[in-house]
C-alpha cells in the first residue's frame, strides 16, 4: 500500500498536532486487537466514531469511508464486516506517513 | 490537564453573547468543547489563521458549563459524543440557563444521523456542522454566527430599555415569527397602567447633596423596576419621581391585572426597607403612592426626528394618573371598573371604597376604590 500522506502535512505549524494524531492512531488501532477478540462491538463503534472525525479533520481522509462502514458495522454487530473492516483500517494506519518538519522544509 | 486557556483574558466580562456588538467580531472570544485534544489543537490553529486569536478549550466535557459561566465566550464550538457528558447534554443546560442560553453554540460532530441533528438543533444549536469540518466553511460559519449574534444583542441591549429580559426573549421570538411588536406605527390596545410616585421626597432634596439624591432616586427606581420586570410590566417612562408601567403590551397577557396588582404589592412592600433606613438617615417620612387603571390606549413610537419614546398615551394612562395624585404614602387606588376584577384577586376586605373624585373623561365623579397590601 502506497504511503498516506496528510493533505495538510505542508503546513509546519500543524506537523507538531498531526505528529501527535498519528501517534494516537497508532496506540488506538493496538488496543483494538484486544476488543475485536472480546467482540466488544460498542468500542469499536467508538473507534470508529473517533477516526471517522478525527482522521478526516487532520488531513487523512482516506479513513472516512472505512471507518463510517467499520461504525456501522460494529453498531449492526456484524463480526464478518468488522474484521474485514478493522484489517483494512490496521494496513492503513501502517502506510500513514507522520509529517516531518526537515521534509517540509526541504 | 483538560482546560486550556491560550490567551488571557479581561476581568470586566462583558454580557454573555453581548461581545461582538462591543468589540467587533474579530474580537471574539471562541470557546470549544471537545474530548480529542489533537482536534482541539487543530481548530485552534486554524481559527488563529482566520484572524480568531482568543480562544479557550476544555477537553473534559464535565467542565464545559463551569467554564462557560466563568468565561462567557462568544461563541461555542461542541462536539456531541463525548464520555460522561455529552454534547447534548451541555445545550441543554445551557438552555436552561438565562445567561448561557445567548450564547450561540456550533455542533461540530462525527454523527451524521439526522436524529443528533435534529436533537441539536432543538436544544438551541446555533448550527451543525460534520467533522471532517472544512477550515474554510468552519471560519465562515463562525463568522456569521457571531454577526448574527451581534445583531440579536443589539435588539435585546434596547429593548431592554422597556422590557424585562424574560419578556425581551420573548418579542425577539416573536420578531422571528414575523409578529413584530414595537410596531413603527401606533395602534389602540387595551392595557393595564400603573402609575408610581414617591411621596415625602420634596423634602429631602433640601437637607441632602445632588449626589445623595440622585443614589436615593436611584435605589427608588431600582425598586420599581425590578418589580415590574419581575412581572413582565413594560416601563414607558421614568419622570421626576414617578414610573409609569404597563401590562398587556406589547404583548398579550390575559392575567395583566394580577400582573399589576402583583407589582403594587411588591413596590410598597420591596420599598419599605428604603423607606425606613431613609426614616433613620434624614429624619423623613417617605412611601410609594400607586394609581391603577385599565382601558384602551394609543401605544407606539411618539416624539420627533430628534427624540422619540415608546409610550401609552389617553385617558387610560391619565386616569391613573390622576389616581397616583390623590394616593398617599403606601396606597393604591383604581377606579371603580376595576372594582370586581381585583377583589376576585384578593380578598373582599383589602378593596375598600375611597371616596368619588372627578378623573379626566368623566363629566361625574367617579368611584375610586383603595387597595390595601398586606
Amino acid at each position: 500500500m502506497p504511503g498516506i500522506v496528510s493533505r495538510l502535512a505542508g503546513k509546519p505549524r500543524l506537523q507538531p498536532i498531526l505528529r501527535k494524531f498519528v501517534d494516537s492512531l497508532h496506540q488506538r488501532v493496538a488496543e483494538m486487537r484486544a476488543v475485536e477478540e472480546r467482540a466488544d462491538y460498542r468500542q469499536i463503534a467508538n473507534f470508529a466514531h473517533w477516526l471517522k472525525g478525527s482522521a478526516g479533520s487532520m488531513g487523512y481522509d482516506a479513513f472516512w469511508k472505512p471507518a463510517k462502514d467499520l461504525e456501522t458495522a460494529a453498531n449492526a454487530a456484524d463480526g464478518v464486516a468488522v474484521k474485514q473492516l478493522l484489517d483494512e483500517v490496521r494496513r492503513m494506519a501502517d502506510a500513514v506517513v507522520a509529517p516531518d518538519v526537515q521534509q517540509s522544509v526541504a | 490537564m483538560p482546560t486550556n486557556m491560550n490567551q488571557p483574558f479581561e476581568s470586566n466580562k462583558p454580557l454573555a453573547g453581548g461581545g461582538p456588538a462591543m468589540r467587533g467580531v474579530d474580537n471574539a472570544l471562541v470557546m470549544m468543547v471537545e474530548d480529542e485534544q489533537s482536534l482541539i489543537d487543530l481548530t485552534r490553529e486554524f481559527l488563529a489563521e482566520a484572524g480568531y486569536r482568543r480562544f479557550v478549550s476544555t477537553s473534559d466535557a464535565s467542565d464545559a458549563i463551569a467554564m462557560l459561566l466563568r468565561e462567557r465566550p462568544d461563541v461555542l464550538l461542541l462536539d456531541i459524543k463525548m464520555p460522561r457528558v455529552s454534547g447534548l447534554d451541555i445545550l441543554a443546560a445551557m438552555q436552561a440557563d438565562p445567561v448561557l442560553k445567548h450564547i450561540p453554540a456550533i455542533v461540530l460532530t462525527s454523527a451524521d444521523d439526522a436524529e443528533t441533528k435534529l436533537a441539536a438543533l432543538e436544544l438551541g444549536a446555533s448550527d451543525f456542522l460534520r467533522k471532517p469540518v472544512d477550515p474554510i466553511e468552519l471560519a465562515l460559519r463562525l463568522r456569521n454566527t457571531l454577526a448574527a449574534n451581534a445583531h440579536k444583542e443589539a435588539i435585546r441591549k434596547a429593548f431592554s430599555r422597556y422590557v424585562s429580559p424574560r419578556l425581551t426573549d420573548k418579542i425577539i421570538g416573536e420578531v422571528a415569527n414575523d409578529s413584530a411588536p414595537f410596531k413603527s406605527e401606533a395602534e389602540r390596545a387595551d392595557i393595564v397602567v400603573l402609575y408610581a410616585d414617591l411621596r415625602g421626597f420634596a423634602e429631602i432634596g433640601e437637607k441632602v447633596g445632588v449626589q445623595v439624591v440622585v443614589q436615593m432616586l436611584n435605589e427608588y427606581f431600582t425598586v420599581l423596576t425590578d418589580a415590574a420586570y419581575q412581572h413582565d410590566g413594560t416601563v414607558f417612562n421614568m419622570a421626576g419621581e414617578s414610573m409609569l408601567i404597563g401590562f398587556n403590551v406589547p404583548l398579550p397577557q390575559p392575567d395583566a391585572l394580577a400582573r399589576a396588582v402583583r407589582t403594587a404589592r411588591d413596590v410598597i412592600a420591596n420599598f419599605a426597607p428604603v423607606s425606613a433606613a431613609w426614616r433613620k438617615r434624614y429624619g423623613v417620612l417617605t412611601g410609594v403612592g400607586i394609581g391603577m387603571s385599565r382601558g384602551e390606549a394609543i401605544i407606539g413610537n411618539v416624539g420627533s426626528r430628534h427624540f422619540m419614546s415608546y409610550t401609552a398615551i389617553g385617558d387610560t394612562v391619565s386616569t391613573a394618573a390622576r389616581l397616583m395624585e390623590l394616593a398617599r404614602a403606601n396606597e393604591v387606588l383604581m377606579s371603580g371598573a376595576l372594582y370586581e376584577p381585583v377583589r376576585s384577586l384578593m380578598p373582599g376586605d383589602r378593596v375598600q371604597r375611597a371616596g368619588r373624585f372627578a378623573l379626566r373623561g368623566t363629566s361625574e365623579p367617579v368611584e375610586v376604590y383603595s387597595i390595601t397590601l398586606a
